[in-house]
């Protein structure tokens, strides 16, 4: 397009006057339509539910069982009358195996901090208690954790989430921009859950185990964040649901 | 234009290029930063993570901006000042990515099992499956053009590499954005399906893609000179004379492939290479100013009788020859070497 000598911009030179009202107002129209641009990215954001560390440090008691992911069983009560089953791990993106190993079994005072999702939640273990034997465990002296309940083969939809990240550790902790960050949570020893989600209601969460009921290895990892179909075996343990299966029956859908 | 290599050789208008390109990034994360999680129906996001969002917004919205300059400028030369200072732009949107990545290796890949640049390759690998593809990868390689990209901009490299290579190499910008536009689709629109984040993505790249089409037809329109039987030289028709505008440049496309730039001045015409020795910026969109040829982009000058810069200036151009018949002008399309002077031709007045 040709124009006049006049309005020819040289960089070393003054800008002709009507190029820089030209100028000025592309550069208004740019910056104004980057940032509504932006914005307007912001506006589709999802909610990323209210899950977050809740209630502060506190100490519970119960029996501890390292297989197949650390966790802490309590004894049944109004609330709860099968019983409470509440997933153990470390700070960071680390499970509480190697904590939990010598107490396999015991009776344990276990410190730590929830991280909730709407009614589920994962313990992190640390402060004063951390995993140690219990110092009053006359009140469950007497408490047999019971065995895991079989509740027969089913095929569920959802994804598959590191349980930290997905309950509140970060938000968004789920979806496919997280999923390096939930493979390493999975490297480091937090439990895999799939997440079944439902139209009006707070997702269901299983833990996933291997087809003996032994903690998932590697395989798993492919599998994490896009929608997945599973089939297996579902099991109960207290309040926990746990769904063993294989990476031959997990597929994306 | 410089006979030294300084860091920046800077003018008023590049400070003021740099200053409005650092008002627009600096405001943009800022308002996203700060007002957008109030401005949000759920605010719910991690810092780290917003702060993620923000520099790969911006960073994405810029280069989108920076790839539309070039047609732009093409399409209509009131847009040439963008591109003046358009290194400048190109070194911001590499420090705006990284940010971006340092965010994201701050926070999903840290406090983990492996070291965090470990975690970046090692974490996820399932590079046969779409649904659960590295994206990350992308961003990677985008991220390393960008920094090439970055490194390279000094006019040391342009002239230790010469223009075309260092042109070529600057091309892969359009590999960085290919790769950009993989890493979301594979990234955040498998994972979150608002509307709006795939029509801004697609606006991004119809934008690119219509003005860089709408520019190269304009370029398609332009036909090869035609050939004129002669037995010395490569004779093409050049121009009309009543069609060479006053103190401006017409493109003559030659047989050979290249481009000559045609220039009538002080009642003569002489021929040069279309492509400035500095960046191929095209010269026969530029003016003669103080009786030199000027080139559009960053304003070297060449005398149009021998392409040589002015003293101290070092820079050359290959000139053409120029024959009259009639009303119109023919060119020998053999380039002669760069500096060779060779005598206008001279119009009667009115011509």
């Amino acid at each position: 397009m040709s124009r006049s000598s006049n309005e020819f911009f040289v960089g070393y030179l003054k800008t002709p006057p009507k190029l820089a009202i030209f100028l000025t107002v592309v550069s208004v129209l740019l910056t104004g339509l980057g940032i509504g641009g932006g914005f307007a990215l912001l506006a589709g954001q999802p909610d990323y539910g209210n899950g977050g560390f809740k209630g502060g440090y506190k100490e519970h008691l119960g029996v501890l069982q390292a297989a197949p992911y650390p966790m802490l069983r309590l004894p049944p009560d109004e609330a709860h009358p099968d019983g409470r089953t509440i997933l153990l791990s470390n700070p960071g993106k680390r499970g509480a195996q190697k904590r939990a190993a010598k107490h396999d079994g015991q009776i344990v005072d276990v410190g730590g901090v929830f991280i909730t999702r709407e009614g589920t939640r994962l313990l992190q273990v640390g402060g004063a208690a951390k995993i140690r034997p219990a110092k009053e465990p006359a009140s469950i002296q007497d408490f047999v954790p019971a065995a895991d309940v079989p509740l027969g083969p089913v095929t569920l939809r959802g994804e598959i989430v590191d349980t930290k990240c997905y309950l509140g550790a970060m938000l968004p902790g789920e979806g496919k921009v997280h999923r390096a960050c939930a493979n390493l949570c999975l490297m480091g020893g937090i439990p895999p859950m799939l997440a079944v989600f439902h139209e009006n209601e707070a997702p269901t969460l299983l833990l996933l185990t291997n087809a003996a009921g032994e903690a998932f290895d590697a395989e798993i990892l492919d599998y994490v964040a896009p929608y997945v179909s599973v089939t297996g075996d579902l099991y109960r343990r207290g309040d926990l649901l746990m769904l063993r299966t294989d990476a031959s029956r997990i597929g994306f859908i | 234009m410089s006979v030294q290599y300084r860091p920046v050789t800077w003018t008023r208008n590049k400070i003021t290029y740099d200053l409005v390109l650092g008002f627009g990034i600096a405001a943009f994360i800022i308002l996203f930063l700060r007002y957008a999680p109030g401005w949000l129906e759920s605010p719910r996001i991690s810092g780290p993570q917003l702060r993620m969002r923000a520099f790969g917004t911006c960073a994405f919205l810029l280069l989108t901006i920076v790839l539309s300059i070039g047609p732009l400028a093409r399409l209509d030369s009131r847009f040439l000042p963008l591109l003046y200072n358009r290194r400048h732009f190109g070194v911001a949107i590499f420090f705006v990515a990284l940010a971006h990545a340092f965010a994201v290796t701050g926070w999903y890949q840290a406090f983990g099992p492996l070291d965090r640049y470990v975690a970046l390759l090692a974490s996820s690998t399932a590079v046969t499956s779409w649904q659960a593809f590295p994206f990350e990868y992308l961003g990677i390689f985008a991220l390393g053009i960008l920094f090439t990209l970055a490194a390279t901009s000094h006019d040391f490299w342009l002239t230790f590499l010469g223009a075309p290579l260092w042109k070529a190499i600057h091309m892969s910008v359009y590999a960085a954005y290919a790769a950009i536009i993989g890493h979301i689709a594979l990234g955040v629109l498998q994972a979150e399906h608002s509307p709006w984040l795939l029509g801004l993505t697609g606006v991004s790249v119809g934008l690119v893609s219509a003005l860089h089409i709408a520019a190269g037809l304009r370029e398609q329109e332009a036909s090869v000179a035609p050939a004129v039987s002669d037995s010395e030289g490569n004779w093409v028709h050049a121009a009309y004379i009543g069609d060479l505008p006053d103190e401006g440049g017409v493109t003559v496309f030659l047989p050979t492939g290249e481009k000559a730039a045609l220039f009538r001045y002080d009642g003569k015409v002489s021929a040069l290479s279309n492509a400035c020795a500095h960046q191929n910026g095209p010269l026969a969109e530029g003016r003669i100013i103080d009786g030199c040829v000027t080139c559009p982009w960053h304003g070297y000058q060449y005398r149009p009788e021998d392409g040589c810069s002015p003293a101290p200036f070092t820079e050359k151009v290959a000139t053409y020859r120029l024959r009259r018949n009639g009303n119109r002008l023919l060119i020998d399309a053999n380039a002669l070497p760069p500096g060779t002077p060779v005598p206008p031709i001279e119009l009667e007045q009115g011509a």
